[in-house]
This record gives structure tokens, C-alpha cells and sequence, in this order.
């Protein structure tokens, strides 16, 4: 029995986060702390000039099969000469979150950890770095704790993740009591559990566990917002209706096509996700070297995206500019919009393209529909937020950890391994997600035993 | 003021005290070991047998220490065996009858051939202190005591209450006297105690026994010792029998509830889960038809019969129609009712790991006083307590061993980290570390313990080491390549064999034992005991589960190694919850990992604490570098 074990933050392995706020930004920078620092950025960093403690290189990062991901500077911090008096890599890439998330994954394939917050500080602390930090420190830490509970808390919705992993781990509690039974009480006349019994529960929770692993997907948008792209040809009225969105006259419009140059990008809520509009420059071959910048962000703003609005022109008909975005888009998440209702139908998008939202920016007649059909994107796309769902990173990782445990569980039972070493594997799944929702349970096991079997002589 | 003078005084004779006396006697100290009854010592008050799962765990384990209860049990034992052998070794635990008054003869007699130790027959009513520093016992007969420490091992003495039926009466044992006077000089003291309660079955005359109608239970044909010092041929010379309840029996105690004390409310102790009454059962799994009951000798020169399953408080004339109500027992007839016993105990968060009481400097607790059930149980702790008294005397540090180190260790964490409102029994459940903590290696781990302790005799330390060597030995044979390993065998068996296997490499694969390996003359097991073999063979077949849990060990270690100053302030850490302040501050835990085990504690206040901790300890630090 893992006695306590997971309420001890392990304080020798190597941890990582990102340490820029989510979302989009110019730089965003990763910090890799441990023992494993060198041998991590050995394997995925290729350098134009070799590392050295304290100097910033220049290099490229590159995933665990070799592709090259981003461009980043590096900077290393040898123990004891770092925040954390341990061995950090400083990285700074593209503010991208796609980016910053593939990174952080090759880092964790090499067997790091995501950081619980305020970890970095703690290690500063434990390591003795106090002159650097002092008793501001203590706060931060303090705060980042009780912060991370909060959050932690209002996320998981008051305890619906508890409820939704309860019937996973009570079954695990369940099968660890009649092994353990079987174990303890060899001499009493308990019955003991079949190994293809046991193998196919296991396997049952497993399946569960990744369903709801998979709610990380919309847990993630839940927690980071929704990135929804608004994209077509130039002229379109794409920033009408951004502003529409937004409310305000955030983006300039005029009549002028290709008034847009960057991507602009606000927040807005709906039914408390958190929706980031990005108004994009409109996609057009140009020759205009700035407005050319622009559709290539726009195309890769695409590619980041969540949702894509495609906006057509409903008083004009259909064109080649148009096709080219809609086939550019078909395999992303999108609503059509007809904005310019006002003017007159005549566009008509065609079969193979979804239902199309008819809408006028100017007059704001169809937004509420609009609004609508968001929504339902949105929540078809992800699950019930009120059922539990997975909302960090670090949740995602004990969820597949836990996966990985009761996998190697059914395989060993398979084996004929002995149960008291494949209880060593049962016991690591429900400690991952005692972890996600802070349960103990040693008396939990015995209680169960008891109950369930007539023992005592 | 003192009529007599000791270093340590154990009080009470029973499985704790005499593995206490013994410890602090042997490391040296002049001890007394206090008795109401020196022809009771050692007494086994409920079942005639010493060990099972995790029980004889505990047994090796005092034995590797240097203590007394296996090699009493080995020379007392009338049947053998091991159990749990169809699994790993890590859960493989002995189990033997005993002859109980054979027990207490043989117990006696290691008792009174040990150096600086005097028995004494006296009853202790008073615990007398200087300020919260103990200085001694008093006596009933009025005789003062003196002693730097004391060991209580007071089992169910304590304001014993035996409850028959409608009837109830004062006892501390079976037809023994209870102890009120020392009862209440204990309640006043301060501690936070409570009240508990245990059973014991009827007793039978085996002549009016009809044996043929039940299912035996022979001892193993190649029995296993408790002690690593044994080395006579053990023999079984009794049997065990198999019974059942069955419908009728059950309605009998269901018409017969309101008459259970247990169930009419007057019995306030709370009982242990895991040995519950006959009523009990009945009660909480009603749909079962029937409910085992083993038959076993008390001895060899005895008619009596212990009846195991069949604990009850019912009245007399009740039990004797249960009995009377099963097959085979038709015309049994019953030497002694079952009963159930109340008495006190110390809630035994009061103790620090050394058994020390927090309150009292000097005052040690073991047994059934601190919650325990079992004779096991309450030795383990008697020779703790026993080392660490003479350690207090000596004013050197305690003796604690940790949870991975011994089932001792995790007893005694778990009852000072969590404390108990049920009779606490062992299980192997209760080890995280359960594949390192085994009966093949119980003298690896804590025999250089308790020779540094002094409790090895020069002849069991030389012992040791020889046997060390030669399991030494064979590990590193089967780590050997061998030319000859058998080819034509594992060829004739389609294995593909890369030149040169080491046997270690053939034992991997799953499909070859060793067990054959020996038999087909592959590898010579010269003089390796049965459970050495299969340890060795289970270390290499599943060296991953293994490292895993080393991995966990190193683990904790550092969480234990991170101790807590006992005079940590919790009621100022900001971001601590009123009831996780309160309760560090009542348990008052000595390291990190300890603190982590206390129920009730979040992670985030782990960290907090974690954190607090280090920065005084860096403040500390800066402040007297500037100084």
C-alpha cells in the first residue's frame, strides 16, 4: 500500500513548465529543472554554438523522432548557479502554444515531469538557494498552492472530477481488496479472484480512464479559451464582424480590401469559455509585401485554431478566391457565415459545404444564430463540462500514467505474474489518480476486505 | 524512600513483557519483570499457535533481532506449517501449534537463564514520577520500586471486564484478577485512552469429540522453523480439523441475539473486524450458509480443544446448543465458555516510534495497551520497547526501525502516525514494501540491528554470517556462465539457448524453475532452505518489480531522512487548515514521510510544511554564517 507516498512530491527527478502565462505571445519560454537537464537538451537541441553555463545559444529543438519543431535560445544554468540550485535549461521559443506543448511532450518522452506549482520555488528552497529569494519566496509559494487548489477547485467544477474518476477508483479499491483478500486471508475461507476475471475488469477501467483522458481536449479549451479564427477573402466584412463579436471598434474597417494587416485578437465569453477571436488579414494573392506577412500568419493561424468562421459574401456570387479558402479549411472545425444579409442573397456556397449562417454585420441581424452555432460546435466537439473533465497538463499525465499502470497490471496477470507483485501496478493506477483528486485510502482497502469477506477466526 | 533498585521494570509477563525483560536484560540493564501470577508467564490467553500471514513475519523478525518468541515457539510447536506457498516468497509465513503450557515452561526457562534479569510475583498498582521523569513503580504490598524506566505491558488487565451472557464480571484473564488500582493510576495520568474489547472461543474435552466427521488439517511434511537459530528436526505431533456452522446453528444465535451483550449494548468496546464473534458474522453476512471453524489441540498433554472461528459472548446455554449443533460435536463437552473482555487503552498517537509515552520521560508502553491484538503483535513491540528503555537508560538515541526495513517498523509507525479505534492487527497489506520484507531475509535486515543493540549472542552472529555467505554464494553461482547448463535438456524442450546461458538467464524465462533446474541435477542447492531458493529465484524472474519497488524505497527515504524539529510552531504557517494545524500538532510527527501517513493530510499542506521547514532551516543557517 502506498502509504502517504503520493502526498510526497518527489524532490530528485526532473520537472518542466512553461513559465509564460497560456496564450499567444512573442516568446514563450520553457524551464526544465533536474538531473536530467543535460542529457535532455543533448538529445533535442541541434546548436550553432555549444552550451555553456549562463550564455544563450542559439539552436533548433527537435521532437523525439527527429523533426524539428522551433527555433529557440537556450540557456543553461549549472547547479549550483540557478534558480533552483539544480541544473535548468531556460528555453525560449515562438509564443506559440502548439509549439510550447510539443516541446514540453519531447521533454516529458525523456522522463521528466510537468511541475505542480510552485515547484521551482520549493526546490530553489530545498536546495538551499534562500539568498536569492527570501521570504518573498515563501509567499509566492504559499499562494501559488492555495491559487492552484482554487483554480483546481473551480475547474473541476466542485468536485466533479472526483465524482466522475469515484467509480474507476472504487472498483480499483474493489479488485485490491480481493487480491489482497486472497493474500492475507489464504487461511480463512475467501474465494480468490480469477486472473481473467480481474484482467478484464482491469481492462474495462482502463478503457474508461482513457475516455476520460480524452476530455482534456475540450478541458483544455475550457481552461485556455477557445482559439476561433475568422478568415476569408478581403472585403468580406471579416472585421465587421469581429467587432460585432467583440463589441467595439476594435479592428479598423474600411472599404478599402486588405485594410487588415496582423492578426488581431480579443476575448469574449460564451457561456464561460473563454472565446479568442482573431480577426485575420484576408486571404488573397498580393504583392504587397506586409499584406503578404499577413495571409501567411492567417494561414497559420488556421492551423491553430479551434474553430474557423469562414466568411462569404452573400451578395456575391461565389468565387475561386472563396473555394480556395473553403478547401484550405475542410478539414478544420468551421461555420460558414453569409455576412452581408443586408445586400441581398445571391451567394450559394454549395452541397459539400456546411449550412451556412446568413448574417449582417451592419445590421447584426443572424448573430444570435451565430452564437448558437458556435456553441454547438463547441460542445458537440467536447463533452458536458458538469460531467468532469480534465483541465491541465499535469492531470492528463496521471490519468495516462494510471492508464500505463493498469496496463502493465493486466499484462502480468496474464502472465501468471504473482499478485503481490502485480498489486504493485494496481496500486500506482489508483495512486495516479489519488493524486488528481487528493484521496487516501489504506483503511479504505481493509474496510472493503472486511466487508466483503467473513474473516476471523 | 526505594526498598528495591532496577534500571528498567517491566510490568507484566505476557508475550510483551517477556520479549521487553529479556531485550533490556540481555543488552546489559539490571531489569524486573513484574508478574501477578509466575506460573502464568507467558500465558497464551486465546489460541494455541504463534505465527500466520504477516504474523510470522513478525515472529522472524524478533527472532532475527535476537529475541525469544521464535525460538520458544519452535521448541513448544506440535504442528508445522507454511502458508501462502502457492504465491511469491514475499507473503510465504509460518504458522505452528503450540503446547501452551510447554510455551510457558520453555519461556521461563530462557526468561530465568538470562543474565540481570529477576522475576518477580507482586502486583504494580502505581507509577511514581518526578515531575513527568519516571522514578518507579509501587507496589500492592507496599514495597516502593525504583527504576530509571518502565515498560507497561499491561494486555487486558487494565479494568478487564469479561461479559458471559447477561453476566459480567472483573478479570484480566480467563479466572486471573484484573488490575483496577494500576487502571486508574493510568486514566489519571493524563492520556487519551479508551476502551476495547477482543473474545475467545469455547474450550472442548477432545474425548467427546467424534473426529471422524471432520476434515483434517496435517502440519507440512518438511515443517519450517521460526527461529534462524533452530536447528533440531521439528516434528508434528498433533492434527487440526475442519468444521462447519450451518443454517440451524445460525438461527439458534439469531433468536438468541437480545442475550449477546454485543448486541444488547453492554459492551461499549469497540471489537476487531477481522475476529469478529460468531454473532457477528452471522449478522453481517447473513446470507452465508455456513462459517469455518477449525479444531485445535491446546497441547499434547491435554484433552482441551481451542474451537478457532467460534469467538462469541454468547451466554453458556446458548453455546453449548451451538456446539451441540454441529456434526461431530454432538456430545462435546465444553471445559470453558467463550467470553468477550473489555479493557483500557492508551490511544497510542501518545507515544512517540521509540514507544516512549510523549508525556512521561522514561514511561514505555507495549502490547494490547497500545491498541494491539495478538501475540505477535504485542512481542514485536515488547522488544522494542524493551531496547529502547535500556537506550533511555543509557541515554543513547532510540532504536526505530523504519517501514521498509521491518513489519515491527510499520506496526509501530502506523499506530503512533494514525493511532487506533480497533484492535490493530498485521496484515501484509499494511506493507508498501511488502516484496522486500520476507521471512528468507528477515535476519539480513535486523540482525546486524540487534547485534549492534546487543541482543546477538558471538554463536548467532557467527552463525549469521556463515549463512549469509553461503546464500552469497549461490546467488553468484547462477550469475556464473556455464558451458554445461544443460543444453541437451533445453534443446530436447525447443528453448533457444544463446552459448554460455548463466542460470540466471535460464530463470528468467518463465517457463523454467528452478525448482526443476535442481531436480534434473543443473544447479546444486546444497544446503539452501526452501524459502532462500524461492526468494532468489523471484529476485531474478521478476527483477523489474523489485527495482520498481527499490525505486519507491529511495523514495521515502528521503522523505524520512528530512526530520521535523519537534518544536515546529504549525499555527503559523500561513496556508495550513485549522484541522491539518491541529492535528500536526497533536501527533507531532518526526520526519516529512511520517507526517505524510497522518490521515487527513492534503499534499499542498505536505509541500507547506516541507517548505516552512527548510526556510528556518536556511534562516538558520544565513544568520549564523553572518555571526
Amino acid at each position: 500500500m502506498q502509504e502517504g507516498l503520493h502526498k510526497l512530491i518527489p524532490t530528485d527527478d526532473t520537472i518542466v513548465a512553461i513559465s509564460t502565462p497560456p496564450g499567444r505571445s512573442g516568446i514563450g519560454v520553457i524551464r526544465i529543472s533536474g538531473c536530467l537537464v543535460e542529457r535532455i537538451a543533448g538529445r533535442f537541441l541541434r546548436l550553432s554554438t555549444p552550451l555553456t553555463s549562463k550564455r544563450a545559444s542559439l539552436g533548433k529543438w527537435h521532437d523525439e523522432e527527429g523533426t524539428p519543431i522551433d527555433e529557440v535560445v537556450a540557456t543553461l544554468f549549472k547547479s549550483p548557479g540557478s534558480y533552483t540550485g539544480e541544473d535548468t535549461l531556460e528555453l525560449s521559443a515562438h509564443g506559440n502554444p502548439l509549439i510550447l506543448q510539443r516541446i514540453v511532450h519531447s521533454i516529458c518522452f525523456a522522463g521528466a515531469r510537468i511541475a505542480a506549482p510552485g515547484e521551482f520555488t520549493m526546490r530553489a528552497v530545498l536546495n538551499g538557494k534562500m539568498d536569492l529569494i527570501q521570504a518573498e519566496a515563501v509567499r509566492g509559494f504559499v499562494e501559488a498552492q492555495t491559487l492552484a487548489q482554487a483554480r483546481t477547485a473551480m475547474l473541476q467544477m466542485g468536485g466533479t472530477l472526483s465524482r466522475r474518476l469515484a467509480p474507476e477508483k472504487n472498483q480499483l479499491i474493489d479488485i485490491l481488496a480481493r487480491l489482497e483478500a486472497g493474500i492475507d486471508f489464504a487461511e480463512d475461507d475467501v474465494s480468490v479472484p480469477d486472473n481473467h476475471v480481474v484482467a478484464v475488469e482491469l481492462t474495462r477501467i482502463q478503457e474508461k480512464l482513457v475516455e476520460i483522458r480524452a476530455t482534456y481536449t475540450f478541458g483544455k479549451i475550457l481552461f485556455q479559451g477557445i482559439r476561433l479564427a475568422i478568415v476569408g477573402k478581403p472585403n468580406v466584412g471579416k472585421s465587421s464582424l469581429f467587432n460585432r463579436f467583440v463589441g467595439a471598434e476594435r479592428a479598423i474597417v474600411t472599404e478599402i480590401p486588405g485594410t487588415t494587416r496582423d492578426v488581431l485578437s480579443e476575448s469574449i465569453s460564451l457561456d464561460g469559455i473563454p472565446l479568442r477571436f482573431s480577426d485575420t488579414a484576408g486571404v488573397r494573392q498580393s504583392a504587397d509585401p506586409i499584406e503578404c506577412i499577413g495571409i501567411q500568419k492567417t494561414m497559420e493561424e488556421l492551423s491553430e485554431a479551434d474553430l474557423v468562421l469562414v466568411v462569404l459574401d452573400a451578395s456575391s456570387p461565389l468565387d475561386a478566391a472563396d473555394r480556395e479558402i473553403l478547401s484550405r479549411i475542410a478539414a478544420t472545425t468551421y461555420v460558414t457565415v453569409l455576412n452581408k444579409c443586408d445586400l441581398g442573397v445571391i451567394c450559394e456556397p454549395g452541397s459539400d459545404v456546411a449550412a451556412a449562417i446568413k448574417v449582417s454585420a451592419v445590421t447584426g441581424s443572424g448573430m444570435e444564430e451565430l452564437r448558437n452555432a458556435i456553441r454547438e460546435k463547441v460542445i458537440s466537439n467536447g463533452q458536458d463540462s458538469s460531467s468532469g473533465i480534465l483541465t491541465t497538463a499535469r492531470q492528463a499525465e496521471n490519468v495516462t500514467r494510471a492508464v500505463d499502470a493498469l496496463k502493465n497490471a493486466v499484462a502480468a496477470l496474464n502472465q501468471g505474474v504473482p499478485h503481490e507483485m502485480v498489486l504493485l501496478d494496481i496500486y500506482e493506477g489508483l495512486e495516479q489518480l489519488n493524486v488528481l483528486t487528493g484521496e487516501v485510502l489504506t483503511d479504505d482497502i481493509l474496510g472493503r476486505i472486511f466487508s466483503t469477506f467473513c474473516i476471523g477466526k | 524512600m526505594f526498598d528495591e533498585f532496577y534500571e528498567v521494570v517491566v510490568v507484566g509477563a505476557g508475550h510483551a513483557g517477556c520479549e521487553a525483560a529479556h531485550a533490556a536484560a540481555r543488552i546489559g540493564l539490571c531489569t524486573a519483570l513484574y508478574t501477578m501470577n509466575a506460573d502464568l508467564i507467558a500465558q497464551m490467553s486465546c489460541n494455541p499457535a504463534v505465527g500466520g500471514i504477516a504474523k510470522g513475519h513478525i515472529v522472524r523478525e524478533i527472532d532475527a533481532l535476537g529475541g525469544l518468541m521464535g525460538k520458544v515457539a519452535d521448541e513448544a510447536g506440535i504442528q508445522f506449517r507454511l502458508l501462502n506457498t502457492g504465491r511469491g516468497p514475499a507473503v510465504w509465513s509460518p504458522r505452528a501449534q503450540e503446547d501452551k503450557t510447554q510455551y510457558r515452561i520453555v519461556m521461563r526457562r530462557a526468561l530465568e537463564q538470562t543474565p540481570n534479569l529477576y522475576i518477580k510475583q507482586a502486583e504494580v498498582i502505581e507509577i511514581l514520577f518526578d515531575g513527568n521523569e519516571i522514578i518507579g513503580v509501587e507496589l500492592l504490598d507496599g514495597r516502593r520500586v525504583s527504576s530509571r524506566a518502565v515498560v507497561l505491558t499491561t494486555g487486558t488487565f487494565l479494568n478487564g471486564l469479561i461479559h458471559i451472557g447477561e453476566r459480567q464480571f472483573t478479570s484480566g484473564r480467563n479466572g486471573e484478577p484484573a488490575s483496577i488500582s494500576l487502571a486508574n493510576c493510568i486514566r489519571n495520568l493524563g492520556f487519551e485512552w479508551g476502551r476495547l474489547k477482543t473474545g475467545t472461543p469455547p474450550r472442548l474435552d477432545k474425548r467427546s469429540i467424534d473426529y471422524s466427521k471432520f476434515e483434517e488439517q496435517p502440519g507440512d511434511g518438511e515443517p519450517t522453523p521460526f527461529s534462524f537459530s533452530t536447528r533440531r528436526e521439528l516434528q508434528n505431533k498433533v492434527c487440526c480439523h475442519i468444521a462447519y456452522t450451518n443454517r440451524e446453528i445460525h438461527d439458534t444465535i439469531r433468536r438468541n441475539m437480545a442475550r449477546s451483550p454485543l448486541y444488547s449494548g453492554r459492551i461499549q468496546g469497540l471489537g476487531p473486524r477481522y475476529c469478529p464473534s460468531l454473532e457477528d458474522k452471522v449478522v453481517k453476512f447473513a446470507d452465508r450458509e455456513r462459517h469455518q471453524i477449525i479444531l485445535e489441540p491446546e497441547g499434547v498433554d491435554t484433552h482441551e480443544v481451542y474451537v478457532n472461528g467460534m469467538s462469541t459472548s454468547l451466554p453458556i446455554d446458548v453455546q453449548r446448543e451451538i456446539i451441540s449443533g454441529i456434526s461431530g460435536l454432538e456430545s462435546a463437552q465444553m471445559i470453558r465458555p467463550g467470553y468477550a473482555i473489555e479493557y483500557d487503552f492508551v490511544q497510542p498517537t501518545e507515544m512517540r516510534n521509540s514507544l516512549e509515552t510523549k508525556r512521561f520521560r522514561g514511561l514505555f508502553l507495549a502490547g494490547q495497551i497500545n491498541g494491539t491484538t495478538g501475540y505477535e503483535e504485542a512481542a514485536g513491540q515488547g522488544i522494542m520497547a524493551g531496547i529502547n528503555a535500556a537506550c533511555y537508560v543509557r541515554r543513547s538515541p532510540p532504536l526505530i526501525l523504519k517501514r521498509a526495513e521491518a513489519y515491527i517498523g510499520i506496526m509501530i509507525d502506523d499506530l503512533v502516525t494514525k493511532g487506533t479505534n480497533e484492535p490493530y492487527r498485521m496484515f501484509t497489506s499494511r506493507a508498501e514494501f511488502r516484496l522486500n520484507l520476507r521471512i528468507d531475509n528477515a535476519d539480513r535486515r535486523l540482525t546486524p540491528v540487534g547485534r549492534a543493540a546487543g541482543l546477538i549472542s558471538d554463536e548467532d552472529w557467527g552463525r549469521y554470517e556463515l549463512r549469509a555467505a553461503r546464500i552469497e554464494r549461490f546467488r553468484q553461482s547462477l550469475q556464473a556462465p556455464r558451458r554445461d547448463a544443460g543444453h541437451d535438456y533445453y534443446i530436447g524442450r525447443g528453448v533457444t539457448l544463446h552459448r554460455h546461458p548463466t542460470v540466471a538467464s535460464l530463470l528468467r524465462r518463465p517457463e523454467i524453475r528452478l525448482e526443476e533446474l535442481i531436480r534434473e541435477g543443473l544447479v546444486d542447492s546444497a544446503e539452501m532452505r526452501r524459502e532462500d531458493l524461492s526468494a532468489i529465484e523471484t529476485e531474478i524472474k521478476y527483477e523489474g518489480y523489485m527495482k520498481q519497488q527499490d525505486r519507491e524505497v529511495a523514495r521515502i527515504r528521503k522523505a524520512e531522512e528530512r526530520s521535523i524539529p519537534s518544536d515546529l510552531d504549525y499555527s503559523s504557517m500561513s496556508g495550513l487548515s485549522r484541522e491539518i494545524v491541529e492535528k500536526l500538532s497533536r501527533i507531532r510527527p518526526e520526519s516529512i514521510a511520517q507526517a505524510s501517513r497522518i490521515p487527513g493530510i492534503t499534499p499542498a499542506s505536505m509541500s507547506i510544511v516541507l517548505f516552512h521547514i527548510e526556510v528556518q532551516k536556511n534562516r538558520v543557517r544565513s544568520e549564523s554564517l553572518r555571526q
